[in-house]
């Protein structure tokens, strides 16, 4: 089998999952409404509420929770390439942390009232950006920090965001506080069409922009300097793709706050799956992304019925477990 | 087809190469030799653009390659580096990145060129049977022509090699230098490699260049560097300097100071 062959049968694969996870997604919830159900009474001109459950309350979820976990498992999968690190991602790199920490002082400031919808996403950018950064400076003053001094310090980063959020918290009112708690649990219940859709396109746009990137990121795989004499200018790459994980992250982080270990869960199994060549791994890790996501919303939503669990709560535990698995694999195999 | 004029560089405040001025011209097969801690790597990491020169030039064909992008510079000139990365891919996949600096980069997939050069880089290297196995599963020798083989994809004129025989049991070391003699001579590849081993550099380069604590101490046919006198200073290890069967190029024998020498047995 060719090798073009074999990609398009992934990313065939991989969309009809996604189609079937949404349709699977579309038709469960608390409400006990079912697609099925929805279609004939509205093929039969009645059920206009059930409808407007699946438009109105599912819909949006479940694009979401595509956007979302499309643009977290993208950024990992970035990140671990620009890094040459297979452990992290938004989320242990404390860049999530940043972006929250951006929107709940943008919140408490008001900056949403100056400019309007823009504000949350953009906040969210400004505050992971500075976290990449602050990373990547640390990480080459000191010329490579190792997997675990990497990790150590995203923890850490993480930790000083989430306390600052805190100490916002503790000094806000109590009607903004519902809001800030949403952004460190992380949920899809984001309903404003308008942020959906502005969240869809630029997660899009964002695998779009990683592709003219796959080359340098395979490049780098063999090591900075190599990449360099393939006719790489490895800092500018390294500017941009940190620009582009910022936004993605500070998006999904504004939108459905910080949902842990998506960018690393997904692109640590389809490494295995499809291989390390990036020209591949982008895509199926942006879909794969999006159905892991979606399904762990759908768990979220029934598993612990009437309540509705966020969906932070499921990545997290799953995530976790796999990351201390992958950690410990990575450590005895002498690779750190 | 390079020239180093008057480079000075280093890594911050530690100068490593002082004012070395030197001209590579197009064919030639140069070793570039000196003690640990010489500047050899130095010298070609200067000379790839990895560190910029903190005084001086570099120019390659007569332009400065400051003003020139790394992309144009890879397609003039390949590195074999030291191979100690596991990039965790199919052989025949490491030596296709060796097209990445030639290739059109909107084109996703790879071509017929692509594959093409690629096939023809493994041909050369004698890889083509192992080209679907990882790399992490080669051998020592085989990884290395693994890496020249990617170089060779990127179809240069000028090919660096740091310590490319360092890991390599005899037979691997023949072969790898004999299949970069080959190129050097069929192809017209200039060829700058540094090497640690002096008899090598001896049998195989046309001209090398000894490095002595960042300074060029010496350039020329092996004959006129590898003298008993040069050797003994730079190295500061009293050695033997004899003519090589065959070849008839130098021989450097080190000698011990603590046995082996066969008065002692009587």
């Amino acid at each position: 089998m060719s090798r073009p062959f074999t990609w398009a049968l992934a990313v065939g694969l991989l969309v009809a999952l996604l189609l079937l996870a949404c349709l699977f997604s579309l038709s469960v919830g608390p409400s006990g409404v079912s697609l099925f159900r929805a279609a004939r009474l509205w093929r039969e001109g009645a059920g206009g509420t059930y409808l407007s459950i699946i438009l109105d309350i599912r819909l949006p979820r479940v694009l979401l929770g595509f956007a979302v976990g499309g643009g977290l498992s993208l950024a990992g999968v970035v990140l671990q390439g620009v890094f040459r690190n297979p452990l992290v991602e938004p989320y242990t790199l404390g860049v999530s942390g940043g972006a929250a920490l951006g929107v709940s002082a943008s919140s408490i400031l008001g900056l949403s009232r100056l400019s309007g919808a823009y504000a949350v996403p953009l906040s969210g950018f400004a505050g992971a950006l500075c976290a990449i950064f602050f990373l990547h400076a640390l990480s080459s003053k000191k010329g490579v920090l190792s997997v675990q001094g990497l990790l150590l310090v995203g923890v850490m980063v993480n930790f000083i965001c989430s306390s600052i959020v805190l100490l916002i918290m503790s000094v806000s009112r109590l009607e903004d506080l519902h809001g800030i708690l949403f952004w460190i649990i992380g949920s899809l219940g984001e309903t404003d069409w308008f942020l959906v859709k502005l969240a869809l396109a630029a997660t899009v746009a964002g695998l779009v922009l990683s592709y003219f990137f796959c080359f340098d990121l395979n490049a780098l795989s063999l090591g900075e300097e190599e990449a360099l004499h393939l006719g790489i200018n490895v800092e500018r790459m390294k500017k941009m793709l940190f620009i582009l994980t910022s936004l993605l992250t500070g998006l999904c982080v504004s939108l459905a706050g910080i949902i842990g270990f998506v960018g690393l869960v997904v692109p640590h199994f389809l490494r295995l799956i499809v291989g390390p060549d990036h020209r591949i791994l982008l895509i199926s890790s942006f879909l794969s992304g999006a159905i892991f996501l979606i399904l762990s919303d759908m768990v979220a939503r029934t598993v612990a019925l009437p309540i509705e669990l966020p969906v932070g709560v499921v990545t997290g535990i799953v995530g976790g477990v796999l990351f201390i698995y992958a950690l410990m694999k990575k450590t005895r195999a002498g690779g750190v | 087809m390079l020239d180093l004029r008057r480079v000075s560089c280093g890594y911050g405040e530690n100068i490593v190469l002082r004012d070395v001025s030197v001209s590579i011209y197009q064919g030639e097969f140069v070793g570039v030799i000196g003690p640990n801690g010489s500047g050899k790597t130095t010298l070609m990491r200067v000379a790839t653009k990895v560190i910029r020169p903190a005084a001086g030039q570099v120019l390659l064909e007569g332009r400065d390659i400051g003003a020139m992008s790394y992309r144009e510079l890879a397609t003039r000139m390949a590195v074999v580096g030291p191979v100690d990365h596991d990039p965790g891919m199919r052989t025949a996949d490491m030596v296709l990145l060796g097209r990445i600096p030639l290739r059109e980069r909107y084109r996703i997939l790879d071509g017929k060129t692509e594959l093409e050069a690629a096939r023809e880089a493994m041909n050369v290297t004698g890889l083509l049977h192992l080209r679907d196995r990882p790399v992490s599963t080669l051998s020592s020798g085989e990884r290395q022509l693994a890496y020249v083989a990617r170089a060779l994809a990127q179809e240069p004129k000028l090919l660096f090699l740091d310590e490319p025989t360092s890991h390599l049991d005899i037979r691997h070391q023949v072969g790898l230098l004999d299949l970069v003699t080959k190129l050097n001579r069929e192809k017209l590849l200039t060829v700058i490699m540094i090497l640690h081993d002096l008899n090598l550099a001896s049998q195989y380069c046309g001209r090398l260049l000894l490095l002595d604590k960042g300074s060029l101490a010496s350039d020329g046919t092996p004959e006129s560097v590898l003298t008993q006198e040069t050797i003994e200073r730079v190295y500061q290890t009293p050695v033997v300097v004899m003519n090589a069967p065959f070849s008839s190029r130098p021989f450097i024998q080190p000698v011990s100071r603590e046995g082996g020498l066969k008065s002692d047995l009587y």
